[in-house]
């Protein structure tokens, strides 16, 4: 329902946003990934209509989106805080009602919602008087007050101790689950990896690659391994093993074959050498982290740190990633 | 009606201006069969109706967290408690006049409205004509005349240089007060302390209002309240929220306090002061929240080009100074007796506010002067609104480093 297209952002000298097009899940949790710098707050200020896109446009529901489309969207902006010693009662309605709220609406929806997140009793409290887990709960509510169609958080994660993290996450989930799609940024891949459905990876302004988290992760699996065993010094010279890559106490290859059957086949044939060799403590199919894949996609030039040619060769399936040259 | 809904429906070439512009309902609203004639204007009207909307509900809560707010309520009190003991003060220092027997008075005693009883408290002298009972006045005779107006039951006292006050209480109706040789050189004391009377309370209600602007937006800006804001409202419209709210607090706080001055006075019976001192007062209100409105402005442009509460008074500097500077200067000038530079003042912006009023109590300023130093401040509040509000929204989004002034002036990225 909400649609990139071709946005571009220059300011001064740096070129904050360059062609980016994306999509947002119309179901879901999207993940926005990113590292410092990369793009990912101007994309959000852009659509929430904050800054002005220099070309290209945001699309809501096909059409170009509007201001009062603008606020059926829940925002969350980064480094986020409240008005310290107004009761969050009051605060709730007010953000509902420059949302375009009527006064009955905006009451009785910031009085569901304070329910929801047992917080009904603290209404006339300040936000400085509430516990940090708590305070976290109403800057979230901020953006969830008046029953949002879509949800956008910029770095809903940031700062946040482990519990807290958790309890954004699951508050997330439940209305992601409730069918509000959400996209929020991180550059804490280990959260964005356990709530994101979809991913969409940014660096220096550029959209490196969207998709599915299992697509993305399944395609960065490409035919590698992990075998863990006593002597491993014969694997480099093995034919049709490439990039052995020593990986804690195990070891990490992979498989240069053109597609799965074959590639298993080796697989299996390594083993049977490795077994020949002594005994094996584990042998299974790597799959990365997607911080293995954040690292891989963003390097695209061949010769630096990190790159691998065996995303370059992913990169030119159709239909898996869009490459940006 | 047909050709007119394909062409809304169009797809717009530029996606940013086209969401200035159109509200998505009202298009989708169009199409054939609707009636939509008037689409594009009730969206433009829709549009305005929104701001106004949003303008009172930015201007609602700053209002409702100023009056909320400890700090204030116990200024205000204390601005209240001044004002009372001011005008007892007053009261107590001229009472002695009332009644006193050494107030010669001359008059035409068959003209005058019987029951004036002006024999009773002081010494009557019997004139032949309201000329001769002037010519007294002039001669030093008596210290004022009493003559009745040709038509209607009203009073005119004529004295030398001031009304005596015992005089102008004892009368049941309040009368035109003429003087032969009005003083206005003579007593630079009195405006010179008027002014300093007026200052105060520009300042304080500067100080309280005005700052608790700057306070805010910083508060916005660090918080990033600011991009939920300016996701639902444009900049200009939280902008002139801010000031509204401001400006709706020091008007309340402003006549309240004129309130109990002039309510004060009336009860202590200084009807002669009350007289005098209504129309400055009044005068006092309307160029103060005008200059009041320029000063909040800036104070808002100056504190978004900060990120951290703790810049808000080094940023704000400026207006701080320059709100000083109207304080003491309109005092030194009429205490120094600088006629010239007096008037300047009395015409210059955020200046005149202190300086008007003072020149109306003394009788120096007409209420058309007033009048004409008070379009000279609207200008400049309309042009101070335009250059924050511009200054405004270039700074708000840019967190970090200071924003230079006239680089946000200059719009330049
Ligand atoms: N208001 C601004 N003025 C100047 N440069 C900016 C501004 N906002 C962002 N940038 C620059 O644009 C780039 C992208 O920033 P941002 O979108 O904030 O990245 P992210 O949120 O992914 O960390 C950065 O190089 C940043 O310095
Ligand atoms: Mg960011």
């Amino acid at each position: 329902m909400l649609n990139i297209d071709h946005v571009s952002r220059r300011f001064g000298a740096v070129q904050a946003l360059d062609d980016v097009t994306f999509s947002m899940a119309d179901h879901g949790m999207t993940g926005f990934i990113g590292g410092n710098g990369a793009g990912k707050t101007t994309t959000m200020r852009i659509i929430m209509g904050i800054i002005t896109a220099d070309s290209g446009g945001v699309r809501w529901r096909h059409a170009p989106i509007t201001p009062a489309d603008v606020r059926r969207i829940g925002y969350m902006p980064a480094e986020r805080g409240l008005y310290p010693t107004m009761p969050i009662g009051k605060q709730l309605a007010y953000f509902a009602r420059i949302r375009g709220l009527s006064r009955q609406d905006a009451a009785t929806s910031t009085e569901r919602l304070l329910t929801e997140l047992s917080l009904e009793h603290r209404s006339k409290d300040p936000v400085q008087n509430l516990s940090l887990g708590n305070q976290q709960r109403i800057q979230i509510a901020a953006a969830l007050i008046g029953d949002p169609a879509c949800l956008i958080l910029d770095e809903p994660f940031s700062g946040l101790d482990p519990i807290a993290a958790e309890t954004v996450g699951e508050i997330l989930r439940s209305h992601s689950e409730r069918g509000v799609p959400v996209l929020f940024s991180s550059h804490q891949l280990d959260l964005v990896e356990r709530y994101c459905d979809h991913l969409v990876i940014i660096a220096d302004g550029k959209i490196k690659a969207t998709g599915s988290r299992e697509g993305l992760l399944a395609t960065h699996a490409g035919f590698s391994y992990e075998i863990g065993a006593d002597d491993l010094t014969w694997l480099r010279a093995e034919r049709g093993v490439i990039d052995v890559v020593p990986h804690g106490r195990k070891v990490r290859f992979t498989i240069d074959a053109l597609n799965q059957d074959t590639a298993e086949v080796i697989a299996q044939e390594v083993l049977q050498r490795a077994l020949g060799h002594g005994p094996v403590n584990s042998f299974q199919r790597w799959t990365p982290s997607l911080a293995e894949v954040f690292r891989d996609t963003i390097v695209d030039r061949p010769g630096e740190p990190g790159f691998d040619r065996r995303i370059r060769r992913l990169w030119r399936r159709p239909g898996l990633f869009q490459d940006k040259p | 009606m047909t050709s007119r809904g394909r062409t809304e429906a169009a797809p717009e070439k530029d996606a940013a201006s086209d969401r200035a512009e159109t509200s998505r309902p009202a298009r989708l609203r169009t199409g054939p069969g609707d009636d939509n004639a008037t689409g594009a204007a009730s969206g433009g009207r829709k549009r305005w109706k929104d701001g106004i909307v949003q303008t009172w509900l930015v201007a609602g809560r700053d209002i409702d967290q100023q009056l909320h707010s400890r700090s204030f309520l116990i200024t205000t009190l204390l601005l209240l408690l001044a004002t009372v003991a001011g005008v007892v003060i007053a009261a107590v220092l001229t009472r002695p006049a009332t009644g006193s027997d050494t107030t010669t008075v001359v008059a035409v005693a068959a003209e005058l409205p019987s029951g004036t009883g002006l024999a009773d408290d002081f010494t009557l002298i019997e004139a032949a004509s309201a000329n001769e009972a002037v010519a007294d006045v002039r001669d030093g005779e008596a210290d004022a005349a009493v003559i009745p107006d040709a038509a209607g039951g009203g009073l005119t006292i004529v004295a030398r240089t001031t009304a005596p006050s015992g005089l102008v209480n004892a009368l049941t109706t309040t009368p035109t007060v003429e003087l032969l040789e009005p003083d206005t050189t003579g007593t630079p004391m009195t405006a010179a302390f008027t002014a300093l009377g007026f200052g105060a309370v520009f300042m304080i209600v500067i100080q309280v209002c005005g700052a608790g602007v700057a306070q805010n937006t910083v508060i916005e800006k660090q918080t990033r309240i600011v991009e939920i804001l300016l996701a639902a409202m444009p900049a200009r419209v939280l902008i002139a929220g801010k000031i509204l709210g401001s400006a709706v607090v020091a008007l309340l706080q402003a006549l309240l306090l004129a309130l109990v001055l002039l309510g004060g006075m009336a009860i202590a019976g200084m009807t002669a002061s009350l007289a005098a001192w209504a129309p400055a007062i009044l005068w006092f209100v309307v160029l103060l929240i005008t200059g009041f409105v320029l000063i909040t402005s800036l104070y808002a442009a100056l504190a978004a080009l900060v990120s951290r509460v703790e810049e808000v008074s080094s940023a704000t500097t400026p207006v701080t100074m320059l709100v000083m500077v109207a304080y003491l200067a309109p005092y030194i000038v009429i205490l120094l007796g600088d006629e010239g530079a007096t008037t300047l003042l009395g015409y210059l912006p955020v200046f005149s506010t202190i300086v008007m009023p003072t020149l109306i109590s003394s009788g120096t300023a007409t209420s058309g002067e007033a009048a004409l130093a008070w379009l000279i401040c609207l200008v400049a509040t309309v042009g101070g609104i335009l250059v924050a509000a511009r200054v405004y929204r270039y700074s708000l989004l840019r967190t970090g480093k200071k924003v230079s002034f006239f680089r946000a002036l200059s719009g330049s990225e």
